[in-house]
């Protein structure tokens, strides 16, 4: 078959080739969203050829081709994704090669390799979910990728399927303690180096830019944007609003986030505090942004993060998996009562100079009549809202070039960011300071966990304003024409179903089932407890609790508690593998007899040779002692009869079984009656 | 250089001969076993730490997790792969001597003597690569192995090698063992001219080869391997007990096999010359007797006969 340019086949056990192929289909399907449609087809093709060479109606591609399908394959994700770095791209990278292994599977190096690129596929799925259900997925996947392996090593052709799985998962069991001994106390340490990569995944969520007039259908998702755990009491919904994102500049069409991060810092000076701290926990799922959610004002740590002038604050690393910080909320506080600098006056007081005369002409109108107070003009621009016929939708129609006047005096149609927007706009028109929030209001409460749940459709936007002498004063427009979107903590009610894409529930209609309802929360909370038992064990937590496991901690005590608990660990197995398996020859009651006779001999200076019948023993030993020839020639009779009588005949029927122990009965007997 | 060598090799061996003695039964405890990772091992490890500082990196605590996971993984296969050949148990077996040149054959036999099974064992031996050998079902395997012989006499290939990378791979476990076996290697039958003239030395007919088939020479006790056509049926029919006749020939004429009369020259060509004359006269059937230095193999046939004369030749020591 094999000619000198195919070299031979490494003949593959098919219990591990099957293993192999479930692995590889297992570890590629939860990409399947991510990476280009093209390589999902590559992937067909490639499986359904590899199997066709296994059963050896095809022949691995010639060398040139694989080259050629393996620069395609680079060029092919290159194009896709614009570049090979990041996330997304990587994990694409690394499936077409691992791919394209796959044709060239001859020997068992090149299927370890399989296995081991398995493993890298598999692992970079946490790099986009570190849920307990992908978590689990993993798990068994890494079960059957063990299997794989273990059935490669298998030379038993003849073995089922069944074997290599059930090794597997006696190994990945045994594998758990040391697991947990490294899971608790193997040191964590921070990123060594700062990858220098920006993610590229692709998230849900909020965005540094909005463009009201543009949207002209928001979708909403269902999926978690964080949960928050509050050491006291949660919070009323009215004052439930985590800011995250501060849209200073707006060019007439958009609201955009850019100046603030790289603005000034915030300046302890210019806070004053009173009151009690609030204390909680933000659990984030991955946003792929560098913004942290939080109540002002607030002290958060557990993670690195700069704090900007606008109070928001910002992770040095971007949140690309799950992470959790703990947060100091101060309610009652008030920032740049006195004044702001200059520059940053400028900032919030900018507004594209031309188009909008109408907006201009009546904020300017309402700020000469409400005396120039800007409480008071605040409270006209709402009156206004909630008096004129504005509707609140997530379905508005879209704007004209003159977005505000076509809004305020147009369509008055409009989400959060339409009313935030337009109030800043008037705002700013009559030279007042004031800037866009955009972050998440509300949130559910969790009936069973005391914890919050933040949905991305709790994703809001609203206004601050700037008041001489009180500092940053929050606005909520959106209350003024829709306040049951703040008093209810919650959108997900008001929001009709087919606006929620990605939820599971929202194409079967089944969200308002009451069982559906408690089944997510239940799956919620199960998820929760992962989350934060599992997934944020960090470095902190680690520490706190060598802590209390050492007292001082110091790396030559952490050194000797992993060694020791390892060791103890291994050493446990490894006592427990050789004290199961049990001894194979076990003397049966016969033997014991027949050796308490050869005992009794030898005390009378008679030895039995190694390679001496039983029958010629007994011969050599009545010569010896004629006296009691009847006797041992009984004894000799009847442990041969019982050990070399026909075994199946014997176990035919209950009689002959009590037959077989009336013979050792009397074997026992002939032996006490010997006497030499 | 070369000495250094030695002088390692010479001191691994001792220790080895102090750790593992040469015996004919050896059970594998952990004082007989080795154990390291294998390449691919090392190449797992490579990945294992790759994804550690991919999880550090990246402040993935799951993909760090999976790392501790792979980690402990091989942690347990060290333990797997050195339980797989623990408690098995390794006792010679027969040897099949060979010709100079060709393969001797040595069984060893593999056995459990726990309740568990032992996978994919494979044996290396002075450069022969055994196939796989499986304990699953069966208490006992024989592991046949064919060495190169290269020297008349005694080959005693000394220590082999037992491994096995099973289940994972990623670690082999090996132990040496000598089990004190040897095979017997006889010279090279090399075609050479024979005398004549022993040929017709010996006495006529003097000779008597038991188990001929010319003349009736009495009855014995009947053997379970006897052929049917010996028992004496008649007598059996009066005592109801088997007999087995025993016949016997006289030889006509029958050749000696001479040390002197093999015309060449050194030693190991005469044995090789002997040898060759050994196999001619069994396959002719011809009695035929050897006479070596210090050794005198009286005329005889059959295939004892012709072992004997052979074993002679494999283990004659010149001066």
């Amino acid at each position: 078959m094999a000619d000198s340019r195919h070299p031979p086949v490494f003949p593959m056990p098919r219990t591990a080739f099957v293993l192999l192929m479930v692995s590889v289909t297992l570890a590629v399907l939860p990409h399947v969203q991510r990476v280009p449609p093209w390589l999902l087809a590559v992937f067909g093709i490639v499986l359904v050829w590899r199997i066709q060479v296994f059963r050896q109606r095809l022949r691995f591609p010639p060398k040139w081709a694989r080259l050629f399908m393996v620069c395609g394959g680079v060029l092919g994700v290159v194009y896709y994704h614009g570049t090979i770095f990041g996330p997304d791209a990587g994990v694409a990278l690394l499936i077409s090669a691992y791919l394209f292994k796959q044709l060239e599977m001859y020997t068992r190096r090149d299927a370890f390799l399989i296995i081991i690129l398995s493993f890298f596929v598999l692992a970079t799925e946490f790099l986009f979910s570190t849920s307990l259900f992908t978590s689990l997925y993993v798990f068994v996947v890494l079960v059957v990728i063990t299997a794989a392996l273990i059935a490669l090593n298998m030379t038993d052709t003849s073995i089922a399927l069944w074997r290599p799985m059930r090794a597997a998962f006696v190994t990945v069991l045994q594998a758990v303690p040391l697991l947990l001994v490294f899971f608790f106390l193997f040191p964590r340490i921070g990123p060594i180096w700062d990858l220098g990569m920006k993610s590229t995944i692709a998230r849900t969520g909020l965005s540094d830019r909005m463009t009201p007039g543009d949207v002209a259908d928001l979708s909403q998702s269902a999926k978690l944007a964080f949960r928050i755990e509050f050491e006291g009491e949660i919070p009323a919904p009215r004052d439930r609003y985590w800011r995250a994102l501060i849209f200073d500049r707006f060019d007439g069409k958009t609201w955009s986030a850019q100046g603030d991060p790289q603005s000034i810092p915030f300046s302890p000076n210019r806070l004053n505090v009173n009151g009690e701290a609030l204390r909680y926990r933000v659990l984030l799922e991955p946003t792929g942004n560098n913004w942290l959610p939080a109540m002002p004002w607030s002290q958060l740590s557990g993670v690195k993060h700069r704090t900007s002038n606008g109070l928001v604050h910002y992770a040095i690393n971007v949140v690309d998996s799950a992470i959790s910080y703990q947060v100091e909320t101060f309610p009652d506080y008030q920032y740049e009562t006195e004044g702001m600098p200059r520059d940053m006056w400028g900032v919030y007081t900018t507004l594209p100079p031309l188009g909008n005369a109408r907006t201009y002409a009546l904020a300017k109108d309402l700020y000469r009549r409400t005396g120039r107070n800007p409480e008071r003009m605040t409270a006209s621009i709402l009156r206004w809202f909630n008096e004129e016929r504005f509707i609140y939708t997530l379905k508005p129609p879209k704007l004209g070039s003159d977005s505000m006047d076509d809004f305020l005096f147009g369509t008055r149609k409009g989400f959060c960011a339409h009313y935030a927007g337009a109030f800043v706009f008037m705002m700013r028109a009559a030279g007042i300071p004031a800037r866009m929030i955009g972050g998440y209001q509300g949130g559910e409460a969790h009936p069973i966990g005391k914890y919050l749940l933040v949905h991305q459709y709790d994703a809001h936007a609203w206004a601050e304003y700037w008041v001489n002498g009180k500092g940053w004063v929050r606005v909520d427009p959106t209350a003024a024409i829709a306040p049951e979107r703040i008093e209810m903590g919650s959108l997900r009610d008001s929001l009709d179903e087919l606006s929620l894409l990605d939820s599971p529930f929202s194409k079967m209609g089944l969200r308002n089932l009451p069982f559906m309802s408690e089944l997510r929360l239940m799956i919620d909370y199960v998820d929760y407890l992962w989350f934060k038992n599992v997934v944020s064990f960090d470095s902190g937590v680690q520490h706190k609790l060598l802590q209390r496991i050492l007292g001082e901690v110091t790396p030559q005590r952490i050194a000797m508690l992993l060694g020791v608990c390892g060791g103890v660990v291994v050493l446990g197995l490894g006592l427990w593998m050789v004290l199961s398996q049990r001894r194979l020859l076990e003397l049966d009651l016969a033997d014991k007899l027949y050796l308490r006779f050869q005992r009794k001999l030898s005390q009378a200076g008679l030895q039995r040779e190694t390679g001496e019948g039983v029958m010629s023993f007994s011969l050599r030993v009545q010569q010896r002692f004629p006296d009691q020839s009847d006797t041992i020639n009984k004894i000799s009779c009847l442990y041969s009869n019982i050990k070399y009588s026909n075994r199946s005949e014997k176990r035919d029927t209950d009689k002959k079984l009590t037959s077989e122990s009336d013979s050792i009965a009397a074997l026992n007997q002939a032996i006490k009656n010997l006497k030499l | 250089m070369e000495s250094v060598r030695k002088l390692v090799r010479g001191q691994w061996d001792a220790w080895l001969d102090r750790r593992i003695p040469a015996r004919s039964r050896v059970t594998l405890t952990q004082k007989r076993i080795f154990i390291l990772p294998t390449w691919m091992g090392m190449g797992y490890l490579l990945t294992t730490f790759l994804l550690f500082v991919a999880g550090v990196n990246y402040d993935n605590s799951m993909i760090l997790n999976f790392s501790f996971f792979l980690g402990s993984l091989f942690v347990v296969s060290i333990l797997q792969t050195f339980s797989n050949v623990s408690g098995m148990v390794i006792s010679a077996g027969h040897t099949e001597p060979a010709f100079c040149g060709s393969e001797a054959k040595f069984v060893i036999h593999l056995e459990k003597s726990r309740k568990k099974e032992h996978h994919s064992i494979f044996c290396s031996w002075c450069g022969y690569q055994s196939k796989a050998y499986n304990l699953i079902q069966e208490q006992q395997v024989a592991l046949v192995t064919l060495l190169p012989t290269q020297q008349r006499g005694r080959y005693r290939p000394g220590r082999f090698k037992l491994h096995s990378i099973y289940p994972f791979g990623l670690c082999q476990a090996w132990t040496w063992v000598d089990l004190d076996m040897f095979a017997l290697v006889y010279p090279r039958p090399i075609e050479c001219e024979l005398n004549t003239t022993s040929r017709s030395d010996g006495e006529e007919g003097s000779h008597v080869v038991m188990e001929g088939q010319d003349d009736f020479a009495g009855l014995r006790a009947f053997n379970p391997s006897d052929s049917l056509k010996t028992v004496d049926w008649k007598a059996f029919a009066r005592r109801n007990v088997l007999y087995t006749k025993q016949f016997q020939g006289y030889q006509a004429k029958s050749a000696w096999l001479r040390w002197n009369e093999i015309a060449v020259g050194d030693v190991e060509r005469r044995l090789s010359g002997l040898c060759y004359w050994v196999l001619q006269f069994s396959k002719t059937n011809e009695p035929y007797g050897l006479e070596l230095p210090g050794v005198t193999i009286n005329p005889g046939v059959g295939k004892q006969h012709e072992e004997n004369c052979l074993t002679a030749l494999a283990e004659y020591r010149h001066g």
